[in-house]
């Protein structure tokens, strides 16, 4: 969505329901799309994506919502969604989420819309399963191979720049980074993936 | 990511933790591109789309609670001094008063504070009460540009419809079988053929509704970054934003049911109702039966079968003569189509006709009683002709990279022609025509079409320039004219060396920088190819193989092309304006063979 427009919408959505319609006309499929491929099954998308846009109103209606990218903060939304309705279930593998991702979970759910959280939200959800569906659709063997050696770090960015297709400030909200930050999240990223390669390639031989 | 963040590394762009030992880009556009295709297919496997019913409903259910009233009290600490004992007080008064005047000394506002809100307050009943809109400004563009067969309802008066007569919300248009009419709302044209009938609920700036009762309709839509254009048919509503489509309610009453018909002529439009939440993308038409319960079919319309209706060819035609992108056809030759003589722009009509009709006072008056008293005692102040005044225009210039994108207003005064933009290069632009020396006359800025009021000025390298509009009679003289408005214009933008991979027979994948200007200077990337030209533009008559409507896109794959051919590409990003377009940005050509 155009960031001008995106913005007119944040900003008249704290008192007037349609524009927080259009928002979600506008993000409802993406969001929907971004959880699916992390959850698999499609009883818990649908939960996992109202809960998602019920935080998200809640959130813009709040005084004081900084309104820098609101696709950025939806995902975010969405991805801790995600770990509570993981959390809450106590189900690991419809999500697809590594057993590290639930340590330390002592602090309960809190606040988690997605400002001021401190940790990494690669400590927070895991993307295997996206991860497996990119790998599914690359044409060459080694780099399927080498997406699923990758860190879950690395991976994580893969997938969203690559499968989710996500723009770059909404990138940068999930990952909580400047474009510059992120610029080089992504070239240590690919950095990984090319020695994971070659590593395969040495392996194979 | 952004290819130019990476291209300008190692990357003096990029501060703070930088390592030194970060890899060429170039290294990794292969495999960047690999990765994009892979999630592009990934993408169309996944069954990613959400249940309509469960977006239906997860929408109302949003929608009720963000209808709820913010509460307040929390957001807006009440001074010690305020009226907060009623709380049916809190609830009126704006959040940013109480902290504001808390600042201040209490006892100095408390007494004249209550009233004044009190009176105003009270004017905001009584223009509620009285129909805001009587006070409200209408657009000035907002009026009927021509009319042939059709009536207009206003008030529950029933008049024929006339070009030239402002519209307002409320009014309704009713078009005779064998009639047709053209609309101006706000920025946005609405033609509407034989039987159709067509209410304009909501006229201003911001939000644009209409419903169509009955009958074809050609929208073409442009509304400001933060407006929204929205037509209702019965119980589905069509949201656009900067497109153009065709809505054909004729089937209001067939037997099948009371049927839409919809094609996304430029852009993508959305469908929403009971049960229904649909985004019908450019180049596909839907088919919608309406009632309690919806339901839509949408199918792939290919271009020429579009282009075989004359409805549709004949419209297309309309708005590629006036400059505008017709998106899916715009790789037809539609120059043959018969244009509607009733949607030729023309000039506006005399407000008054009669004045034309007035007989002068002249020798071919019946001097039965002759009366020197008239010639011996002319009044002077009556004959002489008063200095004219010059009307007011409105002007505003932006400079986009590539060039200039110039909106004016043209005022309401009789004896327009044409509306013409200077440039000169000095704060100093006179009005006469033919222009003096140093003041060029625009091909980009030139109308004799009132409802024209958008065009570009061409400016390839950067520099200084100054614009100002002025409004002439059909002999060149001034009627009015606008400030003087100076720009400092900007090269063209590049977008980077185009990317170009693949491997599946008849697709490639695309990548570039996308275009960073600001967005009221992007309309649509174009990517084009050809197989002679090395430097193929879409402004030349290239073939565009994409457009892309998203200016933060930096992708994209392109299927359906012919496999083993090889052609130069490239992408360039383009801004339309209502009397042409020109090249924002664009990337190096690449050559290419399809696989």
């Amino acid at each position: 969505m155009d960031p001008t427009r995106e913005g007119a919408l944040v900003a008249r959505a704290r008192v007037d329901a349609a524009a927080f319609g259009e928002l979600y006309d506008w993000y409802l499929p993406r969001i929907h799309a971004y959880v699916i491929r992390r959850v698999g099954d499609r009883d818990v998308a649908q939960d996992v994506t109202a809960t998602s846009f019920e935080r998200a109103l809640e959130a813009v209606r709040r005084p004081g919502f900084r309104n820098e990218s609101f696709g950025g903060f939806l995902y975010r939304v969405a991805a801790n969604a995600i770990v509570d309705h993981a959390r809450r279930s106590r189900r690991t593998v419809p999500l697809g989420a590594r057993a590290g991702d639930f340590a330390g979970d002592t602090a309960g759910d809190g606040d988690r819309d997605g400002a001021g959280s401190g940790s990494e939200p690669g400590d927070e959800f895991g993307d295997e399963r996206a991860t497996q569906a990119l790998a599914a659709a690359v044409d060459r063997d080694t780099i399927r191979r080498a997406l699923v050696r990758l860190s879950e770090t690395h991976r994580q960015v893969i997938v969203m720049k690559f499968l989710d297709g996500l723009e770059i400030d909404e990138l940068c909200a999930i990952l909580e980074c400047s474009r510059a930050t992120f610029a080089v999240k992504l070239h240590r990223a690919l950095a990984a993936l090319r020695d994971a390669m070659a590593q395969e390639t040495t392996d194979a031989a | 990511m952004r290819p130019d963040e990476f291209d300008d590394a190692r990357p003096h762009g990029i501060q703070g933790d930088v390592p030194s030992d970060l890899p060429s880009d170039l290294a990794f556009a292969e495999l960047e591109a690999e990765l994009a295709v892979a999630g592009a297919r990934a993408r169309r496997r996944g069954r990613e789309a959400p249940d309509p019913r469960f977006a239906v409903t997860l929408r109302s259910r949003l929608m009720a609670q963000a209808r709820v009233p913010v509460p307040q009290a929390a957001a807006a600490p009440r001074a010690p001094w305020a009226i907060g004992t009623d709380p049916g007080h809190v609830s009126h008064q704006p959040t940013v008063v109480t902290p504001h005047l808390a600042s201040r000394n209490p006892t100095a506002l408390a007494a004249p504070r209550w009233p004044v809100l009190a009176a105003a307050a009270a004017l905001i009943v009584a223009l509620v009460g009285l129909n805001a809109n009587a006070f409200l400004p209408v657009p000035a563009a907002s009026r009927v540009r021509s009319a042939v067969g059709a009536e207009l309802v206003r008030d529950g008066a029933t008049t024929a419809l006339t070009a030239g007569t402002e519209l307002r919300a409320g009014d309704e248009i009713r078009v005779g079988t064998d009639g047709s009419a053209a609309l101006q709302i706000g920025d946005s044209r609405v033609r509407l053929a034989g039987g159709s009938d067509l209410g304009l609920r909501t006229i201003d700036r911001a939000s644009i509704e209409l419903e169509q009762v009955a009958g074809r309709a050609w929208h073409r839509v442009t509304v400001p970054a933060d407006g929204r254009y929205v037509v209702t048919t019965a119980g589905v509503t069509w949201t656009a934003r900067g497109t153009a489509f065709d809505l054909d309610r004729s089937g209001a009453n067939s037997p099948g049911g009371d049927v839409a018909h919809e094609v996304s002529i430029q852009h993508a439009v959305t469908a929403s109702g009971a049960g229904l939440l649909v985004t019908v993308d450019e180049g596909h038409g839907a088919t919608v039966v309406l009632g309690e319960r919806p339901s839509i079919e949408t199918t792939p319309v290919d271009a020429t079968t579009a282009a075989a209706d004359p409805w549709i060819r004949e419209n297309a035609a309309t708005d590629v003569a006036l400059g505008l992108s017709v998106g899916m056809l715009d790789d037809l030759d539609l120059a043959a189509a018969t244009i509607h003589p009733t949607w030729t722009p023309g000039p506006v009509p005399s407000p008054d006709p009669t004045v034309a009709n007035t007989p002068v006072p002249t020798t071919a008056t019946p001097p039965a009683t002759p009366s020197p008293t008239p010639r011996a005692t002319p009044r002077p102040t009556a004959r002489p002709t008063p200095a004219p005044t010059l009307g007011t225009m409105g002007l505003t210039a932006l400079a986009c990279p590539g060039g200039v994108t110039l909106d004016w207003t043209v005022p309401d005064m009789a004896g327009i022609n044409h509306i013409q933009i200077l440039r000169g290069t000095s704060g100093e632009i006179p009005i006469a025509y033919p222009p003096g020396p140093g003041i060029v006359a625009i091909d980009g800025g030139y109308s004799t079409d009132p409802g024209t009021t958008s065009g570009y000025d061409v400016q390839e390298v950067s520099g200084s320039a100054w614009y100002r509009a002025v409004a002439y009679t059909a002999q060149n003289k001034p009627l009015a004219a606008s400030d003087i408005r100076s720009v400092i214009t900007l090269g063209a933008a590049s977008l980077g060396t185009l990317g170009v991979s693949g491997t599946t027979p008849g697709e490639l994948a695309f990548s570039w920088a996308p275009l960073g200007a600001a967005a009221d200077c992007f309309s649509y990337y174009k990517i084009v190819k050809s197989a002679d030209d090395p430097t193929p533009s879409y402004l030349t008559g290239a073939t565009a193989i994409a457009v892309i409507g998203d200016q933060s896109a930096s992708g994209s794959l392109v299927t359906g092309l012919p496999s083993g051919g090889t052609y130069w590409f490239r992408i360039e990003a383009i801004r339309a304006t209502s009397l042409g377009k020109f090249v924002v940005g664009a990337s190096s050509v690449v050559q290419a063979t399809v696989p």
